[in-house]
Order: C-alpha cells, then structure tokens, then sequence
C-alpha cells in the first residue's frame, strides 16, 4: 500500500497541463484591457543623472502613468546593505539601470513616451573589473558608502561591500612543515541563471485599495512583504498569485518586473502589464558572480593535507544585491568536504559598473569548488598521489569538525566519492586523448518555515495547498502530492494542486536553499496526517468503529478485515462539521552550534542537516582544437532520503548539464561595462548535443534534522560538474586553464602556453 | 515599429518583384527565409519602405541540372539542400555544410540565397559554395541574367549587387572531386561557426588534380585560400597525405587567412583551426569520406 | 495590412495582419495560443516552435504572411479530439521529460516532427534534431529517453511516420 508511494519514480502532477499547452504562465494571464508597461534603461555604465522630466512624455497619446524617481517613494530596497533604490536618483550605475518605467494603452505608445522622456546625463568614468575597484584611486561605484545603512557586522570601504573570513590554525607554520605547497589562481566568469521564460508581472490596483500581483515568483510571501513594506500598504491587502514559472534557478527570487507594474498600477485603473523580451532580461538579469580565487595548500609527503590558504574576490556589480551570501558560501566549501586542520578562507565583494548578481542556482558553489578541486588535485600531482586516493585520504568522516568549528554528522563524502568514481569506471584504462576527473562538495538544508493545508472536499477528491511556487522542480507538483498519498493512501496523481497565491495564506519561505520539499514537504505531511486523523475520528463515528481497527486506503476507511465495512472520503468529508481540513506546518530551522572565535563578519558559518555530493567525469579532449567532449558525466548524491526519486534524479540531471554548461560555454562577456550577449546567440546554453550521458547515483545516508532523514537536494548538483571536468582535462591532456569558461580556445591555449593571452 | 508607410509586395512572378526592386532602389527589402532579417525588423524596420516577399516566385524555389551544372535557386533552403538526393550527389559538399547548419528549425526556413546576401563571414553554405567554385545568377528588371563568380561578389557583411539586382539562383559545376566540410564551434550544438573549411580536390585520370580551399570565420568574408591552394596543386599527396595536407593547412593559416580577433576567437586560434582543419578536410576528402 | 487564410489545428481563420507581424505574435496574441512560448525572440531557443505543413519552424522567425494557406499545429492541436494525448505527450509525461514545462510545447513539436521524418531514431539523431530547442532544467536525458518511448509507441500504435496534427478540417471562424 502506502509503502509503495514514497520513494518511487511517478509522473508529475501538472505534466498534463504542461504537454498540452493548458498550463499558464505569466505572460499567458488574459485580464480585460491591461495597459502594456516599458521600462526605460540607461544607456551609460556609470552617469550622473542630472535631469529628469516627464511631462512632454505624460502628455503623449495613450499614456496613463510614468513613474521615476522623482514620483515614487524614496526607500532604498535592503539586502543587507541599503544602496539601492526602485529607480536611481542620483546615478545610474549599470548599462541597462530601469531609470522610469511608463504604462500605456499600447506598447508603441508606451515606448514612444520612453523616448520622449528627457534625460541629461553627464557620463562618469565606470568600474569594469574587480582590478580596477580595487586599485587605490579608483572611481567609486557608490561615493556616498558611508551614508547607507547597513545590517550587521561589516567591513566596507570604497568599491568594497562585504568581507568573510573563517580562520583555524597556524596556516603560515603548517606550510612550512609541508612537503607540497603549490599556489594557483583561478578567474570565473559571471553566468546567466538561463531559465527559458522571461520575466513578466502584471499589476492592479482594486477599487478598495488591494493590490494583486500576477509573477512567476520564487519566493511570493516574502516579496509579497517587501512590496507592501515599500508603498506603505498592509500586507492583507497586497495578494501576490503565482503562475507556473518557466524556470528560476535562483533569478527570480528578487523582484524585478514586479517592482514597476506595481509603481505603475498604483496609478492606473487597470491592470498594467509587462513582459521582457529576452534581450530585456538578460539586460536586467541577476547573473552568478563573476570573480578570482587564489588558493595555497600544503600536505605532508604521504598526502595528509596540512593547511590552505584561500582568498576570493566576487564582483557584485552596481549593488549588492545577493553578494552576501556568494561570499559567505564562497568560504564555507573553500577547503571542504576535507580535514584540513589549518585554514584561513578570506572573500571580499566588490562593487562594479555591471549587473547586480544575484543567488543564482548554489551561489558560489560552482566557483569556489571549480577552485578548490582543480587546486588540489594540482597539490596531488605535486605529490604523485592519485588524485581520487588523496581525496579519500582526508575526507570527513563522521564526527570531524569543519573549518568554523561545526560537529559534523552523516558524513557521506567517501561513499559519494567512490560511487561518482565507480559510475564513470575509474581506474579503468583509458583511450587516448581520454581522461578522468572529479570533485566533491558539502552543502546545507534549509527550512524557513512553512505552512500547508491539506483538504478532503465534498466529492472525495485531496488537495494541497501550499505555498510553495512550482519553478519547475516539482516539488509543489511532484513531491508533495506523494508525501499527501502516502498518509492518506491514495493514488498520488489524484492529489489536486495549487499553484501559491498568498491569498491563501499558507506562507512558505520560497524556493531556494534546497528547501522546497524539506520545509513544504514537512508542512504537507503534517497537514496530511491532520487530515488523515480527522477522517479516522468520522469514520469511528460513522462505521461505530474503534481506531484501532480502521485502515485508510483507495480514498476510503476501512474496517480491516471487512471490505464491505467502509466510508469514502466524499462520504466522510459530508459527515460532521463542515469540511475536512488538515493544517501543518514545518518550523523554522536552527543553525546548528560553531566556534564564533573563528569567523569574522561570517553570518553563515555553521550548515544543517548538511548534504555531500560528488561528480566525476570522462572527457575527450582534441589537442590541436581545444575541443572537449565530456563522454560522461555522473554526480552521486547523499539526500538523506528521497520522497521523489524520479525529482532528485531531474534535479541531478539538470543540475549537471548547468554546471558542464558553465565549465565550458557560458559566460557573459563584457566590452568594457557594456553586455556583449543579451540573446541566446552569444550565451550559449549547453544544446541536448552538448549534454552528455549522465549517472544519477542517489546516496541516502539519513541527516539527523530532516523529516525521515532528508537533505535539501536542489542546489549541489550544479556545484561540483566543471571541477570534475576540468580535473578530467587535464587528466586527459596535461593542461586546463584555470578559468570558466574553458572553452576550446582556452583549452588550446593552456596546452600551449607559449602563446600570449587573449 | 514605425512601419506605418511601408508598402509590402507579394509578387507571383519574377519580372514582378524586380520592377518593384528596381523602384524602390537600396530601401526596398527582398524578403527570403527570413531568418535573419525577421527578428532585425522590429529594431530596424523604419528604413525600409519596400518589402519584396519572394516566397510565390515558384522559379526562385526549384533546382535542376544540365550541362554540368546545378543551378539551385536562390529559395532553396538548408533543409532541401540538407535532403535532396539530386544535391547529395552532384554537390556533396553543399549537402553536408547544409546538414551542419543551425538547428532543424532554421534549416527549414534559411535558404541559399539568403545565406550568401548576408555576407557572414562564417556561413556554411557560402563556403562550401565557394570550394564549388559556384557562380551567382544575377538578374535586374530590364537586364536579363547576369552570372557572376561567387568568390568575387562578396564583400564584409554582405555582397556587391546592385540595388534593383536580386540573386535568384546559385549556378554550381556538377564534378567528380572529392570533398569534404570541417566545422568548428564553442559548443557542439546550433552555433555559427567559429571556423569552417571547405575542400574539393578534383580527380585528374585517377590522380590528385586541382584543389579548391575555402576559409569560414578565417577574414572579414568567406574566401578561397589561394596561396594553400598552389601549394596543393604544385605538389602531390603521398601515403594518406598527411603531411601534404599539413603543409596546405600551414599555407592556408599563414598566407590566406587575415582572421581578427572578436569575441568568439583570436586571430592566433583562429589560425590554428585553419591550419588544423583544412589539414583534416584534405585527408578525409583524400580518404574520400564524403 | 494582408489578409491571410490560416489553419491551425483543423481550424480556420480569415485574419488581416500587419505583412511583418510573425507567426508567434498571431498565435499568442490574435487567436490565442498560448501554449506557444516566447524564449528567445531570435530563433535560438525553440521555445515557439510550431508545425507549418509538418515541418517545424521557429514562429518567431516566421511572418505571418508566409503562412497563409498553410496547415498550422501548435501543442493545442497534438491531442485528440478526445483529449487523448498524443504518444509524443504521453511519453513525455511517463519519462519526466520536463520540469519547467516552458521549453516543452516547442521541444514536443520538434520530437513529433522529427519522429515524423525518423521513426526509430539513435540517441546522437534525437539529441541533434533536438539542438535547436534549449531546456534548462532535465539536461535532456529524460528528454531523449522520452523521444525514444515515443517512437516506440507510435510503432507499436502503427502511427509511425504519421505527420502529427489533427486529420480534419474546421471551416473558417473570423
């Protein structure tokens, strides 16, 4: 029965409506007569804005409403840092900055008033590298730094906006003491989150003075909060409607073309929509932080690793945006999943005149171990030890303590390193111009918090509410409608969902932080098991029946042992009070205890119900092009426990054509401060011939925290492919350059190093 | 879009849509696949006030051979080129730098004429055309057809046609040579090219006869390398040709190609595709691959 | 301003449009098709690809105009009459060959059309008659194991080689 629900592969719930074209998203919403909105960007990297007015334009044909800063409010938006605000008031500091943004009965009306809107900037010279900022006169991004308020234990100065250190040891002595010291230094480019449906939002603004949002929001409770926060308004009356999202992995938990409609629809009477083109967004994209990381690391001859030194730097571009958290990440897998006894892991963000980065799929996973693993396996050869064999040499085992201090439990990391290996035949022998590589990483659950409801309805037919936005992972669609059939005893393709909507007041923290199924998962259990209680206390009543000897199967209770003794849900949910509604919620989660001595200005240090993957790859490099074919790639994962196996292998699958993608096509490009590729023909996603064949191996080694042992699953898949890639390289040819993404070029030039750089 | 005063033409026949052409001068747009000119039409549409669509002209659409030559016409797409047997064995060459272009979609709709109006210095159909030592069939309201070698009509980001003249169709020597096409992207899949290469070597009473080389992605425009190509003719493969093929490669890399450095690529490693891949096109085409 | 005749799914529609308005604006926005997505405007993502006389095409690159007189399906037209899902659709639901869904209605499309042209093909044929339709979520693998489950039950159905879309024709609606 109920046995066979959880943990085995089904179809997803809104598989239907997504093969047949009935599923909307928010582009697809048809309300009655919206005005169409644009958003007006800046032409310059970094300009003063000396003027702006509005009126020619206000007075043009069609249009109803301009907002700018002149005539919206004030308050800087807060991520950690308060240096930002709806629209510039003093300067513009990206290429593509929003400055205004118009509402009109039609497009073309609406971006004629842009251009007719009247701007005088006076150009200033822009920040474009994190060399540049952080030279000693540099412009500076934000002249006024001092003035903004900030949260928190801080270090800002200049073009800086956040410094993270964790610190063990004597790591000058240990090195000293090391047979091995080898140095490297990395470059990583700035990535797209890639998702295929651009953002779009539509506002309006009701006669009694409620607001509703129509998005495709990662996180609608929380931006639901900051929106009302930000034009004055009680939550209650601010409802934020979900539809189903073409994809997020990270770029759309803080708001954007949400902000402007509904600026706009505070002053219309209509509904006021916007969709972005794909230039548009990826002009105003929160991308994967671009930056540097050097690494030092010694080891004893017999390959014990003794002490690393690690130091990265992350361009946030023009504001802060989710740089924090990057940073924080950054350091937390500098030297992990490994005992090294001596640390001392440094990040230090730094404004730009470029696009404010967000928290792109695991921000700073795929940087920091891209680093990490290319460094130590370099630290490996140095000491002749194969590289998989040094890895399994320091790997935590249970009970060892992380850089910060953190007792750390369910270790996993050298069963997932072995299974990686043993999925792409490793030791095996190789054909020429092959190779082998791999990578390793630790990573967090989270859970925010979550509530959820579970309703039996008149006719017998299950629903959950939560929350929790369907992005595409399934864990609204797929994972919750199997922990729901698995207390009621039902078929789980039966189990109705919905797509959130804070209107219905089942509050969930959002998709990110590998939380979804954790948090929303617990919440929907508990709502089920709610729900399933109170249908055994009916059917006592109804079949005069002791608990004791009902059963829940086949949307029915059952007698045991008497199949004609039964009452269905339909029949049950018209017996007693009113419906049948179970509630659950899942509470938030504490951080598990670490050693304060140990950090400076470190606001993540300690990780729960911690996670740990591995991927290894096979790769075929062509020496006289730079050509690489990764031939296979597999990606083992410790999840704690799996509710939906058939999402955990998606999420792994996907997440490890994202990372192959961003270890060797993708990265933005910059002329100067301005984007080269806002379009999909210079940002090149990974095609199905670029995919390779892919192992999911999935490890289930039970956390202590998480509901039956669960880990969050969604974000280290991305994190550990171009480590095993680029180890793999240069295991094939010798070489690999020390930047993302390896591209053939680079690939050729770091097997010729003769030849001068770019 | 300020398309408010655009007069749009539908003509059924060719004399048609030349007088229009003719006309409207360089601000009237001769409408093909479309694939380039469609999603630069809703930045760009305000200077052009004529817009010829091609797609009734049946003649512009069909391909035939006589005398030797294929003549393919300029409506031709990368799908029919990619298909047809009659081009899989009279112009292998082409079929295969069709079958790598783009995706399944845009070879539906990108056609021959396009390709080569571009101008696009990395175009597979261009250079594989080029290696062909394919004409271009010119015609222009009261002046009959013109025909014009490919390798001379084009010029960076497009061609040396006259306004009023419209290509409808490509004119290509049916031979015995061997070919082959060698293509480079930084991905696997759906891009341009970073460098391609064509190569046809004829056959000459059973030995190696006049080769024909033709650099993509190698200059500001698609073009033969001449130098790699005396080079071939004034010397002989011996074994699998290896080396000799080596020798051009280095000839065409050094000599031919005048690459700049862009976004996609250096010059350094656009040479060395040059050199690498035209190597690599000559043995297979030796080995009689395609 | 051109009158045009489409017919899109069985269905036909007497339109005038703008000759340089395209084929995913009069889906999307005239007779609203929906389900026919918008990823990249430029061709490069697949997202809008439909069938024009069974061969698919990316509608952002397609006037409108050159499809008057054609036979049009979008993903609204692959099913039954009965709802019945096509085997593409259907093997795409049982594969977990989407996440997201937005790459999907283009990606079904495309698979039908080249199951159309190739009944059995190999993993390298699907994955590079799939290159032009980006997804960002599966990293294809249940994609292709989709594309292979369909093929297969278009042969065991006897459908193999059928061009996909509705068989009927509906007299036109303005």
């Amino acid at each position: 029965m109920t046995a066979h629900i959880i943990g085995t592969a089904r179809p997803r719930n809104d598989a239907r409506a997504k093969v047949t074209g009935s599923a909307l998203y928010t582009a697809d919403v048809a309300l009655a007569d919206p005005l169409a909105a644009v958003v007006l960007r800046s032409p310059h990297a970094f300009a003063r804005i000396k003027r702006i007015d509005i009126t020619g334009a206000e007075a043009m044909p069609g249009v109803h409403a301009i907002v700018y800063a002149g005539n919206v409010s004030a308050k800087p938006l807060d991520f950690g840092i308060k240096d930002q605000h709806l629209f510039p008031i003093d300067c513009a500091r990206y290429r593509g900055e929003a400055v205004a943004a118009i509402a009109a009965g039609t497009e073309a009306d609406a971006r004629a008033a842009a251009n007719a809107i009247d701007i005088e900037y006076e150009p200033l010279t822009p920040v474009t590298s994190i060399e540049q900022a952080l030279a000693p006169s540099a412009p500076l991004v934000h002249p006024d730094w001092r003035s903004y308020e900030h949260s928190g234990d801080r270090v800002l100065r200049d073009n800086v906006c956040g410094y993270n250190r964790i610190r063990r040891g004597d790591v000058d002595a240990a090195l000293n003491r090391a047979a091995r010291v080898v140095t490297s230094r990395f470059q990583f480019s700035a990535g797209l989150p890639g998702y295929l449906e651009p953002r779009a939002a539509i506002a309006h603004k009701g006669s009694d003075g409620t607001l509703t949002v129509w998005c495709g929001s990662q996180s609608p409770y929380s931006n639901r909060d900051e929106m009302a926060e930000f034009f004055d308004l009680d939550p209650a009356k601010v409802r934020f409607i979900n539809q189903f999202v073409g994809g997020a992995f990270g770029g759309k938990i803080l708001m954007a073309p949400e902000w402007y409609v509904a600026a706009l629809a505070m002053r219309c009477d209509r509904p006021v929509r916007m969709a972005w083109s794909r230039h548009e967004d990826n002009l105003h994209a929160f991308p994967r932080h671009g930056g540097t990381a050097t690494f030092t690391s010694g080891a004893a001859a017999d390959g014990t690793m003794l002490a690393m030194r690690a130091s990265f730097a992350f361009d946030t571009g023009a504001y802060i945006g989710y740089g924090s958290g990057a940073a924080l990440i950054a350091t937390m897998l500098a030297s992990a999943p490994y005992r090294v006894p001596n640390v001392d892991l440094e990040a230090t963000l730094v404004y730009t005149n470029k696009h404010v980065a967000g928290p792109v799929r695991a921000p700073g996973g795929p940087q920091s171990n891209f680093a990490k693993e290319l460094h130590l396996d370099e630290l490996a050869r140095a000491l002749g030890i194969e590289p998989l064999e040094f890895r399994l040499k320091n790997a935590w085992q249970d009970g060892d303590v992380s850089p910060a201090g953190q007792r750390l439990t369910s270790v996993s990391v050298s069963e997932v390193l072995r299974k990686a290996a043993d999925a792409v035949g490793w030791g095996k022998p190789l054909a020429a111009g092959r190779g082998r590589g791999i990578g390793a990483t630790w990573w967090f659950s989270s859970c925010g918090g979550s509530e959820a409801r579970v309703e039996v309805r008149a006719d017998g037919r299950v629903r959950v509410v939560s929350g929790n936005p369907e992005i595409g992972t399934g864990s609204a669609a797929q994972a919750l409608p199997i922990i729901v059939a698995d207390a009621l005893g039902i078929d789980p393709s039966t189990v109705e969902i919905a797509l959130a909507d804070t209107g219905d007041r089942a509050a969930d923290g959002g998709v990110h932080g590998s939380t979804s199924t954790f948090s929303a998962g617990q919440a929907a259990g508990a709502a089920a098991s709610d729900a399933r209680a109170q249908l055994l206390d009916r059917a006592e009543s109804m079949l005069e029946a002791r608990r004791d000897d009902l059963e829940v199967r086949d949307g029915a209770v059952f007698v045991i042992g008497d199949p004609e003794s039964k009452a269905t849900f339909a029949q049950l949910a018209a017996h007693g009070d009113g419906p049948v509604v179970g509630l659950g919620t899942a509470q938030e989660m504490s951080d598990p205890e670490f050693d304060t001595t140990l950090v400076q200005t470190h606001g993540f240090a300690a990780w729960p119900a911690a996670s740990f993957t591995a991927s290894a790859a096979e790769v075929e490099v062509d020496p006289e092009t730079g050509r690489v074919d990764v031939v296979q790639l597999a990606t083992a994962q410790d999840v704690g426990f799996a509710f939906n196996p058939a999402g955990v292998r998606g999420q792994i699958e996907g997440g490890a054509v994202q990372g192959l993608g961003w270890a060797l096509t993708e990265g933005l490009h910059y002329h100067g401060a301005s984007l080269r590729d806002p379009d999909f023909k210079h940002y090149l996603l990974p095609t199905a011939v670029d995919a390779p064949r892919i192992t999911a191996v999935i490890v289930e080694c039970p956390s202590v925290e998480g509901p039956r042992g669960m880990k969050g699953v969604g974000e280290p898949p991305v994190t550990t492919p171009a480590a095993a890639i680029g180890n793999a390289i240069r295991d094939a040819c010798g070489a690999v350059p020390y930047e993302t993404p390896m591209t053939p070029e680079r690939v050729w030039r770091a097997l010729n190093d003769d030849i001068r750089p770019l | 879009m300020t398309t408010a005063s655009m007069q749009y033409f539908e003509p059924n026949f060719l004399d048609e849509a030349l007088v229009v052409l003719d006309r409207f001068g360089p601000r009237a747009k001769a409408l093909a696949g479309g694939t380039r000119l469609v999603p630069s039409l809703r930045e760009h549409s305000g200077d052009i006030i004529a817009l010829v669509n091609l797609k009734r002209i049946a003649s512009l659409a069909s391909t035939s051979i006589s005398d030797g030559r294929a003549r393919i016409g300029a409506l031709v797409t990368a799908a029919e080129l990619a298909q047809s047997p009659v081009i899989a064995s009279a112009v292998p060459l082409l079929a295969a730098a069709a079958a790598s272009m783009g995706s399944r979609q845009v070879r539906q709709l990108a056609t021959i004429g396009g390709n080569i109006c571009s101008g696009d210095a990395a175009s597979d159909l261009t250079v594989a055309l080029l290696a062909s030592n394919a004409a271009c069939v010119l015609a222009a309201s009261g002046h009959g057809e013109r025909r014009l070698p490919l390798r001379d009509v084009l010029v960076p980001g497009g061609t040396i046609f006259a306004p009023g003249e419209l290509l409808v169709a490509v004119e290509v020597p049916v031979t015995e040579a061997r070919t082959d096409y060698q293509k480079m992207m930084t991905r696997r899949g759906f891009e341009m090219a970073l460098v391609a290469i064509a190569v046809a070597i004829d056959r000459d009473r059973g030995r190696t006869g006049p080769t024909r080389i033709a650099l993509a992605g190698a200059g500001p425009v698609c073009m033969r390398a001449t130098n790699a190509e005396d080079v071939a003719s004034t010397s002989a493969p011996a074994g699998s040709g290896r080396e000799w093929a080596a020798r051009i490669g280095a000839a065409a890399a050094d000599r031919d190609a005048m690459p700049e450095s862009d976004d996609r690529a250096s010059t350094a490693y656009r040479r060395q595709l040059v050199a690498v891949l035209t190597a690599r096109a000559l043995v297979a085409a030796l080995a009689g691959a395609k | 301003m051109q009158p045009v005749r489409l017919c899109v799914n069985g269905v036909e529609f007497d339109l005038v449009v703008h000759p340089l308005e395209t084929l995913l604006r009069t889906l999307r926005d005239t007779l609203g098709f929906s389900g026919t997505k918008e990823g990249c405007g430029t061709g490069y993502c697949g997202a809008c690809t439909v069938l024009v006389d069974g061969d698919a095409v990316n509608a952002c690159l397609f006037l409108t105009v050159d499809a008057d007189r054609k036979e049009l399906v979008t993903i609204e037209g692959l099913a039954g009459a009965d709802g019945q899902l096509h085997p593409v659709q259907a093997a795409f639901v049982e594969n977990g060959g989407l996440q997201c869904g937005y790459c999907t209605p283009g990606m079904i499309l495309s698979a039908a059309s080249l199951l159309a042209a190739t009944p059995d093909p190999s993993d390298d044929a699907i994955r590079a008659g799939l290159s032009g339709n980006l997804c960002r979520c599966t990293g294809y693998q249940s994609i292709v194991a989709s594309v292979h489950d369909a093929a297969q039950r278009l042969r065991d159905s006897g459908r193999a080689g059928e061009r996909p879309g509705p068989r009927a024709r509906i007299r036109s609606r303005a």
